[in-house]
């Protein structure tokens, strides 16, 4: 930027000298600096190339080829400096010819010095003022055009105004935007929906929200990417209290899908660790129960066997009930483990010989209301829910005081749909969760998670507790 | 009378075989030491009784019942078990076993429940008596008891009662602050309890059986 304190510098295009040497002093009179007064126009190019001035005051009627119309339309083209015409013509047709040019003013001779003097101060003035405001304006967009953000303007009907090469890439749209409504653009749904479900419109909700956060997938053509955090932010001009919004997003993608990735590896960390401590539970029982249990079986057989030819019964039953007594307790560590139904039979006969041995605990009544369905789940889906059940069972006969609990399982082909529900007095889930104690609630939860599954608890004190399962199955052929 | 023993302990086969032993008219034909090799000696022996039991390795007792029940054997089954939980018991006898034998019962029972299953009897164990009594007295082991009146829990009710009004799954929802997830589970449960197709027919049905007003 020139120092605002020198002298502004002018060169004078007059084909009259004399005309052009009274100008020269009288502007350097008024303290203007003057770097040339040329009479033709290839004179005029020259000075301008070389002294790049701050102001031309343009003779239309020149010497040599070219008008002063003509000088100033190449000067123009060539630099960025403010032209007054100085002329006698004032017909018409010149001066729609020299509007062209983009000219700063017009001086018609004979002008007198105070008229051209003004003229000149406020071309200057307006000349510095729209030069900082291009400045201005070229900073704005270089920062707009370079935010790597997609980020778009909207007038109050929701068209576009303006994108940035972000949206138009993301978007991938070649063509202008401007004046497309922003919903024919973008059709956001929430990531995993096809769009056919019922949902807020991703529009209506961002006008009265004006942020949305989650996760969206922008249209049927990008449904491999992930956007997030959009944000609508009214904006005002001077003259306008409701110009528009601006609109921008973020993708996040790699994030999003990092986050299933680190979700699915806690899920498959979690399995493992659980259906490790299942199998080496199965694996403990079935010793217990097969080879200790079997042995002590066998024990007693042969005793039995022997004991009923060469002695009488009062001399052996002591024996006897030792033996069975240990064969007993085999059975109830090894089923305590894991229960032995659960390898032979199918999920609802495991369950109802859960609510067997549960029944006798409890005061109210159980009921179990489970399909047939003749293929089985795999082992270590069915204990998954097996315990599930157990848990929820344990929990609503210890705490609920309720008259009756229902058992509810619907296997179909592809997903299990499980409710276990007891008209007790519930409890407060909020303080159960922030509790310690809730290990049990959260080692459901563990295992609805394992099997890719999704699992509520509702309690109230009017409605008691209900724990609801539901989760894809792959059953066995 | 052939017999054929299945287990795969042999301190087991060898206990029976003892108490076989010496009695008139008995004559043990083979013996297994798993689930597929006893499938295969009765199919071919076909002996008066088979002794099985449940857990062997290859195929399990239940599998060889359950196999032989669809060739149709004239074998009768005794199963020799160390599982005593009824669904065992009456899983088995759904599948044709005649008798069932605690393993721990076997020195005392066996020729007993040899006897009754040869006379066209079913026979228990006295460990097994006990659990079949305590199941009868539970009520619970009922098969064939599909006319038993409709429950419908609290929750249910409720929901019965605004699918009577008119509301959506998602209005029945909010106002029972749970996802319409788990309202859509209790109109199913409520459907297939009352045997009907559709809400029009649920609403109908439960003001029928005053289930709602």
């Amino acid at each position: 930027m020139m120092d605002a304190l020198a002298p502004k510098q002018l060169l004078i295009v007059e084909d009259a000298r004399m005309v052009g040497l009274h100008l020269k002093k009288s502007l350097e009179y008024a303290g203007y600096g003057v770097v040339g007064t040329v009479t033709n126009g290839d004179d005029a190019l020259r000075q301008a190339r070389e002294h790049t001035p701050d102001l031309i005051l343009m003779d239309i009627m020149l010497e040599g080829d070219m008008d002063g119309i003509e000088t100033a339309t190449q000067i123009r083209e060539e630099q960025d400096i403010p032209i007054i015409y100085l002329t006698a013509l004032s017909d018409v047709e010149t001066i729609e010819r020299a509007k062209i040019t983009g000219p700063f003013g017009y001086v018609m001779k004979p002008f007198n010095e105070r008229e051209l003097l003004t003229n000149i101060e406020m071309v200057l003035h307006k000349d510095q003022v729209e030069k900082q405001l291009r400045v201005s304006e070229e900073k704005f967009f270089a920062a707009v055009n370079s935010i790597p953000v997609p980020l778009a303007t909207l007038d109050q009907q929701g068209c576009i105004t303006f994108v940035n090469p972000v949206f138009k890439n993301i978007l991938q749209a070649s063509d202008d935007l401007a004046g497309i409504p922003i919903t024919d653009v973008i059709q956001a749904v929430p990531q995993g929906t096809d769009g056919t479900t019922e949902h807020t419109s991703w529009w209506s909700a961002l006008q009265s929200d004006h942020h949305l956060d989650g996760a969206w997938t922008l249209s049927p053509l990008l449904k491999d990417r992930v956007f997030s955090d959009f944000t609508l932010v009214p904006f005002q001009t001077g003259t306008d209290s409701q110009a528009g919004y601006l609109l921008t997003f973020r993708d996040i993608t790699t994030d999003y899908r990092n986050e299933q990735l680190k979700k699915e590896i806690e899920r498959a960390n979690l399995a493992a660790l659980i259906e490790g401590q299942e199998g080496e539970r199965t694996r403990v029982a079935r010793d217990l129960h097969d080879s200790l249990g079997q042995m002590l079986s066998g024990i007693k057989l042969h005793i039995d066997t022997i004991l009923s030819k060469h002695a009488s019964p009062e001399h052996t039953q002591p024996l006897r009930q030792l033996l069975d007594e240990a064969i007993q307790e085999t059975t109830r560590i090894s089923e305590n483990l894991i229960p032995r139904t659960l390898e032979d039979l199918p999920l609802k006969q495991c369950v109802q010989s859960l609510v067997n041995n549960l029944a006798p605990l409890f005061e109210g009544q159980i009921k179990l209301v489970a399909g047939e369905l003749a293929p089985d789940l795999p082992y270590s889906q069915k204990i998954a829910v097996f315990r599930i059940i157990q848990e929820a069972l344990n929990n609503a006969i210890k705490y609920s005081q309720a008259e009756t609990i229902h058992i509810q399982m619907t296997l179909e082909t592809h997903a299990i749909d499980l409710t276990i529900e007891d008209d007790g007095k519930g409890f407060d889930i909020q303080q159960l969760q922030t509790n310690h104690s809730s290990h049990g609630l959260k080692n459901m939860k563990d295992r609805a998670a394992i099997i890719n599954g999704e699992l509520t608890i509702e309690s109230s004190e009017k409605l008691g507790t209900l724990v609801h399962l539901t989760a894809p199955i792959a059953l066995l052929p | 009378m052939n017999i054929i023993i299945a287990d795969d302990h042999e301190l087991i086969r060898n206990g029976i075989k003892a108490t076989l032993a010496d009695q008139e008219g008995l004559r043990l034909m083979a013996e297994a030491g798993d689930g597929a090799t006893a499938l295969q000696l009765i199919i071919q022996n076909k002996p008066d009784v088979a002794i099985l039991d449940i857990s062997m390795p290859d195929m399990t007792g239940i599998e060889v019942l359950n196999q032989l029940g669809e060739q149709g054997t004239p074998t009768k089954i005794i199963m020799l078990t160390m599982h005593s939980d009824y669904q065992y018991v009456d899983k088995c006898l759904e599948l044709g076993a005649k008798g069932y034998v605690a393993k721990g019962d076997a020195g005392t029972d066996m020729l007993d429940a040899i006897k009754w299953v040869t006379e066209g009897k079913i026979f228990f164990s006295s460990t097994i008596q006990a659990v079949v009594l305590e199941n009868f007295a539970q009520g619970s082991g009922k098969k064939d008891d599909e006319e038993e009146e409709v429950h419908v829990t609290k929750r249910e009710k409720e929901v019965l009662k605004m699918v009577g009004e008119g509301l959506t799954s998602a209005q029945i929802a909010d106002s029972l602050f749970v996802s319409p997830r788990t309202v859509d589970t209790h109109r199913a449960n409520l459907m297939r309890k009352l045997e009907v197709k559709n809400a029009v027919e649920l609403v109908i049905k439960a003001r029928n059986m005053k289930l709602i007003e």
